[in-house]
């Protein structure tokens, strides 16, 4: 089990908008050996964990995890204009907010796990975002970010058509998609999950596309634009890469679902259908 | 870093007076720790982990420590969180309802710890105490706007609808009736609040609901007729009354003591 105590304590000080002094004064420790606690030089007392974890309402547990799931219960709304938390976010990303961290952190993972936490740091600074942010879950952040990432994994020759589902095996659906995986009936019909799955993507992943679950071989889930989406200039590259990727989520999910599905994506206009192959 | 007396307190008890054994407690944490018990942030989880309890539960001694021993040293075979079977008249259906809530949260496995309550004594309809769902209330407070606990209990009506409460529910072609029926088999569900109808007034009925003498005795006085609680009960009886009276519903939910609330119920 790791400790990834500095990856919350610098989120949870960045999302409340406090500093270094006032979050040491809290503790209870002197500035420096709060700035050592960040970086991970010394280690948080069980007392310090446990005084923070009932302070800011902590599940203890993420201590291993490095996630914060949620401070608050926070709608996804790409009309939101303001920002959520104090973290230095690029303005590119903080309008149009369809997507939430949950959905972007499998990318920075792969990132972080593929070109090394160095060369990952080092593009966050590029694009003006604190990586820090990526640890809350549900903080909203436009697609752009992810449309970012991607051409930088191309760039570097990470990702490229025929390899796109490896950024869900390098960062296992099982991990993505905890969540939801636990709250699925493993006994129940697979169609019954899918349906499940496919109405809490815009409670906790991005309202970019409406998913509906049609149930139809022919188009078991149909996936459609939202109108902001249009507002945005994501390329075609992009564009095919998401349809791609989020075939592999759905083929990646159906073990997972005790189904035997495949499936494969029918271009539609402003989205596609999900078929099941026979 | 300094010892930390109260988690070790509850430590030692653990250890001296439940006869856990200590190489249970402290797998995974160095001995070093071990010996001079000066523990950091992870060797307490890692401590509360092996003993499936919520580590901050653990750090202050609010536990259920007959619990732990029957967990951790019987292999996990425990099937009654027995520290809320005390005046178990509300149920797992509710609070599996308020678990469900909890999940894009993240906090489902969070509050099974903080509950000790076991996972395999939620698979079906069985009776628990009002604690449980009040606790958990309390510790999702900042998460549960008067939506999600209106979900919850849209949810949780849905839940009792299908199972043996919907077949003692006879449906009826009015309100009136539905509620009057409501009101008479509530009991069914749980014994914690007594319903009345104190006002009829056309279609719009009042119903005075109370904390029965039973919840007052279990929790010592103490209030359960919160603003969340409420919304959550009320909620309740509204998609109840829907189901069956066939009508759109309107249940309105207002404090009127420490321990009173009224429930307007409409039509529309």
């Amino acid at each position: 089990m790791q400790d990834k105590t500095p990856e919350i304590l610098r989120a949870l000080r960045k999302y409340y908008g406090i500093n270094q002094v006032q979050l040491s004064q809290i503790i209870g420790v002197s500035q420096g050996t709060m700035s050592k606690l960040e970086a991970g030089i010394l280690d948080l007392s069980a007392t310090q964990w446990v005084f923070l974890c009932q302070k800011y309402n902590l599940d203890p547990t993420i201590i291993s995890t490095g996630r914060i799931e949620a401070f608050d219960n926070l709608k996804i709304d790409p009309n939101r204009s303001e920002k959520v938390g104090n973290f230095k976010v690029n303005k590119r990303y903080q309008y149009l907010m369809g997507s939430t961290n949950r959905a972007v952190y499998p990318f920075v993972k792969f990132l972080e796990r593929k070109a090394g936490e160095k060369k990952a740091k080092e593009f966050f600074k590029a694009i003006k975002v604190d990586p820090d942010y990526f640890t809350i879950q549900n903080l909203p952040i436009n697609i752009l970010i992810i449309e970012d990432i991607f051409n930088y994994l191309v760039k570097l020759g990470l990702v490229s058509a025929s390899n796109v589902g490896e950024i869900l095996t390098m960062v296992p659906a099982s991990e993505v998609h905890e969540h939801i995986l636990s709250q699925l009936n493993k006994n129940a019909e697979p169609d019954k999950n899918f349906k499940k799955f496919t109405k809490s993507i815009s409670d906790l992943y991005e309202v970019n596309s409406d998913y509906s679950f049609e149930g139809d071989q022919n188009c078991y889930v149909k996936v459609r634009d939202n109108n902001h989406l249009s507002e945005l200039d994501l390329s075609d590259d992009f564009s095919q890469f998401r349809e791609v990727y989020n075939l592999s989520h759905f083929n990646k999910l159906s073990p997972l679902f005790l189904s035997n599905y495949q499936f494969e994506t029918t271009k539609q206009s402003h989205g596609w259908d999900i078929r099941v192959l026979a | 870093m300094f010892q930390n007396f109260e988690i070790q307190r509850q430590l030692d008890s653990l250890i001296f007076d439940y006869e856990i054994d200590p190489e249970i407690v402290f797998e995974g944490v160095s001995s070093d720790n071990v010996n001079s018990k000066i523990y950091n942030a992870l060797d307490l989880i890692t401590i509360a982990n092996n003993l499936s309890i919520d580590a901050v539960s653990l750090s202050n001694g609010e536990f259920c420590k007959k619990q732990v021993y029957k967990s951790v040293m019987k292999n996990g075979e425990v099937v009654s969180p027995d520290h809320l079977l005390e005046s178990a008249f509300s149920s797992t259906t509710s609070l599996n309802s308020l678990l469900e809530a909890a999940r894009p949260f993240g906090r489902r496995e969070y509050l099974l710890k903080k509950l000790q309550v076991q996972e395999s004594y939620l698979s079906e309809h069985r009776p628990l105490s009002v604690l449980a769902c009040g606790r958990a209330l309390e510790i999702m407070g900042p998460f549960f706007t008067a939506e999600v606990l209106r979900s919850i209990g849209t949810n949780n009506a849905k839940k009792f609808c299908s199972g043996p409460f919907g077949e003692a529910m006879t449906l009826y072609d009015s309100l009136t009736n539905s509620l009057e029926n409501f009101v008479e088999n509530s009991k069914l569900i749980e014994k914690n609040w007594d319903y009345k109808i104190v006002k009829r007034e056309g279609s719009d009925l009042l119903v005075e609901t109370t904390e029965s003498e039973l919840m007052r005795e279990h929790m010592e006085g103490k209030p359960f007729t919160t603003t969340s609680m409420n919304i959550w009960r009320s909620s309740f009886l509204q998609e109840i009354l829907r189901i069956n009276s066939f009508q759109k519903v309107k249940c309105v939910s207002s404090i009127a003591s420490k321990h009173t609330s009224y429930i307007k119920v409409s039509v529309g």
